[in-house]
């Protein structure tokens, strides 16, 4: 009996690795078409960059709590971006530290009798601030409510047709809104796109940009490259071209305001809002009946600083699993809805059985060939085939990332990164990934026992080069 | 079924098939390594080649710009591709005297040539690359090409080739591919707007109000974008017949956003209380490029619109208006009873006092 179990184990688990593999091998045969196709279309731009007024103006909304020390050198990179109209409207999210002051001391903020108006329903609005020196910034400053409830607001103050969700640590290209707003001047039923997001621990940065990419210097940080390089090129890329994104960061994304307004702004009551909403659109869009695309641009447009240190670093998994649970619980209409398509029958699924749940089959898996091999149920030929499968097929998937990397924008300049990069890609599989999954059941179990999600103070290093 | 449970066999089933599998992933993985040495060794050396060649080039098409050079070197036709780039973003960063010696240079040099050959490439990124240098050269030779791609379903190949007609000869394409450009409907209004900005606005203008007259539902609101974008004088007659005879609110307002016609004021009153607030937006705008005094009664009752935009434009219209100063501004608050209505006043006040 109970080694007709490890038997049966022994199959099914590895069964589950090679779909759960097949899946992202599929994903990753998508984003390579998706990477070719973008690369030859985009990668000259020879067309004129003169602007003429029918650019859409862009509000851009940055959430800030207790950022006193950062939120200027933030703020005045943004305002040199090149777009030709867009407004930066920052919420400060009642901080008890000194960032509205330094705020109002810096950019020369005087209160403005706004005519404020309530579409979403936030905490309240304490004043609006605008700027004497840059007239397209303005600052509302309110009472806590979280980062959503501070998009909310911002949404509500913002003037123009589409916003941008940017996070007040991320660091932006110059040309970060132009490439970002390309998916709404190419197909008007765009709603929502999104940017890769990359690691800019170990990067050079000069007045708030990113001048040189490098890697980091610290081990976890470097997985962390990787790690993204696979989430990003595959996981999203993968997706987008079957209108099957389920995910835009909260780092960096831009959003047709009417359309996210129509669906009732952001969650208050989530900690995974950027991912939840996503979710939503895609439920409520398709439960209208209305055509629309949400799109993922593959460029390198958005760096933020990763955890060094693994206290902040399984915080920061353990909100983001807890954020996917969500999001895909409260919208568990979507699943293999009669009008679901791609997303419902697919993406949702997916994401469901190999993202949501993988992480307790996996480990579970190890377990069970553990036990078994420990206790003579499972021969060691069999134990070490299964630990080759579940780290072989991840090595490979990585390995990829780093090769479509090349393919694509190559980034890090000095040679010996990329082979850095690339054994980063294999060992990241052997412990790393294994941490995290046991991160992420930690956040199922919390959930189960209804603990409240927290929210997460990134401890920050600033472990990049400011010239 | 008793088979299918009989774990030994499936065992040994699976086992087998994992061990050719786990060879099979190895391989890949190696293979992957050497194609990510192999490109990178050779994004390196192309780049070392790269620089020293536009080392060269570089200084010669700088020194162009005042005068055109009696004797250049040999292209290497390894970096044309680089050297074509380098040409076409000097060329777009410059203008005037120094796009005919950039020109005389390159026609010197062959590039129309190659550039004609780049399009029938099965790369997107080659293709558009012949395409825009052809236009930035100005090559008459290539007109039926560059037209064909015009009209071919690839939107940005086929917007490059439009622009590259309209630098050949602007009145020429306008005229002939003006079909082409109103069914367009995958062509981003913004490029397009860019693109006609580099023609004769007057004829532009002139060809765009002519279409108006034929166009079918779906291709108007497209025509008027563009004439907005060209800030065309002459459509205040369109404008009007279409407030008139159209039941479109969208097509009310495209109209009403740029109409700029004293004579248009009656139509554009009775679109101050329309039912939709898009329109009675735009009614807010144009009152304020046309409104007379018996107007201001008129934009004091939109300061109490239901909707936040209509109450912002008919206060930013008050406040444009020729004939009518702060203190009148303020006392029209003051009398208003609505909080709406003084509180948007306040922003817009605000605003001008900041503007000044």
């Amino acid at each position: 009996m109970i080694s007709d179990f490890f038997q049966f184990s022994q199959v099914f688990f590895t069964i589950y690795f090679i779909a759960l593999h097949g899946a992202y091998l599929i994903l990753n045969a998508l984003s390579i078409i998706s990477i070719r196709r973008y690369m030859e279309e985009h990668s000259v731009n020879n067309l004129p960059k003169v602007y003429t007024g029918l650019e859409i103006p862009i509000s851009m909304l940055v959430p800030a709590y207790n950022e006193e020390v950062t939120i200027v050198d933030s703020i005045l990179a943004l305002l040199q971006m090149n777009y030709p109209e867009f407004e930066i409207i920052v919420i400060n999210d009642g901080s008890t530290d000194n960032t509205m002051n330094v705020l109002i001391e810096h950019f020369n903020l005087t209160i403005f009798p706004e005519a404020y108006r309530d579409r979403l329903k936030t905490k309240d609005v304490k004043n609006i601030y605008i700027s004497k020196q840059y007239r397209n910034l303005r600052v509302v400053d309110k009472e806590n409510g979280g980062k959503a409830d501070s998009l909310n607001t911002g949404i509500n103050i913002s003037r123009f047709p589409l916003f941008c969700a940017v996070d007040a640590d991320s660091i932006l290209q110059v040309n970060s809104l132009e490439q970002i707003v390309q998916p709404f001047l190419e197909d008007p039923k765009t709603v929502a796109a999104g940017g890769t997001v990359r690691i800019a621990n170990g990067c050079s940065i000069n007045k708030g940009f990113v001048t040189e990419a490098n890697l980091p210097k610290h081990p976890l940080a470097i997985f962390q490259v990787a790690e993204y390089l696979r989430a990003f090129l595959f996981g999203r890329l993968g997706w987008s071209p079957l209108n099957a994104l389920l995910i835009i960061s909260g780092a960096f994304g831009l959003f047709h305001k009417e359309t996210v307004v129509s669906v009732g702004g952001y969650r208050t009551d989530t900690i995974g809002e950027d991912m939840e909403l996503i979710v939503r659109l895609h439920r409520v869009l398709r439960k209208r009946k209305k055509a629309y695309k949400i799109t993922f641009v593959p460029d390198p447009i958005c760096w933020t600083e990763a955890p060094e240190d693994l206290k902040t670093l399984r915080n920061q998994r353990i909100r983001w699993q807890r954020g996917l649970s969500e999001s895909l619980l409260r919208n568990r209409e979507l699943l293999f809805d009669r009008n679901g398509g791609v997303v419902g029958w697919v993406a949702m699924p997916y994401m469901l059985i190999f993202e949501w749940f993988g992480p307790f089959v996996e480990l579970l898996g190890i377990t069970t060939i553990i036990l078994g091999f420990t206790f003579g149920y499972i021969s060691a030929e069999v134990a070490i085939i299964f630990f080759l499968i579940a780290i072989g097929f991840g090595v490979l998937l990585s390995t990829v990332a780093v090769l479509l990397e090349e393919m694509s924008f190559h980034i890090y300049s000095k040679p010996w990164y990329v082979i850095i990069l690339f054994f980063a890609a294999i060992v990241e599989n052997i412990g790393y990934r294994q941490l995290n999954s046991i991160w992420r059941i930690t956040a199922m179990f919390q959930e189960l026992k209804g603990h409240k999600p927290q929210w997460g103070h990134m401890k920050r290093n600033a472990s990049w080069n400011d010239s | 079924m008793e088979s299918f449970l009989d774990f030994n066999i499936t065992s040994k089933i699976t086992l087998d098939a994992s061990i050719s599998l786990m060879k099979y992933v190895a391989g890949v993985v190696l293979l992957v390594l050497i194609s990510v040495i192999f490109m990178r060794l050779k994004l390196v050396y192309h780049d070392i080649k790269r620089k020293k060649f536009l080392n060269i080039w570089r200084p010669i098409l700088m020194e162009s710009i005042a005068h055109t050079p009696n004797k250049l070197p040999r292209l290497n036709k390894t970096y044309l591709q680089d050297f074509i780039a380098e040409w076409n973003s000097l060329y777009e960063k410059l203008g005037g005297i120094s796009h005919d010696n950039l020109i005389s240079i390159a026609a010197r040099l062959d590039i129309h040539r190659h550039s004609a050959i780049m399009l029938i490439s099965s790369h997107p990124r080659i293709q558009l690359t012949g395409i825009v240098t052809l236009g930035n050269m100005r090559v008459k030779s290539s007109w039926e090409l560059l037209a064909s791609i015009a009209q071919s379903d690839q939107t940005i190949l086929s917007m490059a080739a439009y622009r590259a007609l309209i630098l050949i000869d602007g009145d020429r394409a306008l005229e002939e591919l003006l079909p082409i450009l109103i069914k367009r409907s995958d062509w981003p209004a913004s490029m397009i707007a860019k693109i006609l900005k580099d023609t004769d606005n007057y004829k532009a203008c002139e060809l765009m109000t002519e279409a108006c007259d034929n166009a079918s539902k779906d291709n108007l609101p497209r025509i008027l974008k563009y004439i907005n974008a060209l800030n065309c004088q002459n459509a205040s007659k369109v404008f009007k017949r279409i407030l008139t005879e159209s039941h479109d609110d969208h097509l009310y307002s495209l109209c009403l956003q740029k109409l700029n016609d004293p004579s248009a004021i009656d139509i554009v009153r009775e679109f101050t209380t329309y039912a939709r607030w898009h329109v009675r937006v735009n009614a807010a705008i144009a009152l304020g490029n046309i409104g007379a005094e018996e107007d201001i009664p008129v934009l004091e009752k939109m300061l109490s619109d239901p909707q936040w935009w209509v109450r912002y434009r008919a206060a930013q219209s008050l406040c444009k208006l020729p004939f009518i100063d702060t203190q009148r501004l303020n006392s029209i608050r003051s009398k208003h009873n609505d909080k709406f209505a003084k509180a948007i006043l306040d922003q817009v006040l605000a605003e001008k006092e900041l503007a000044s």
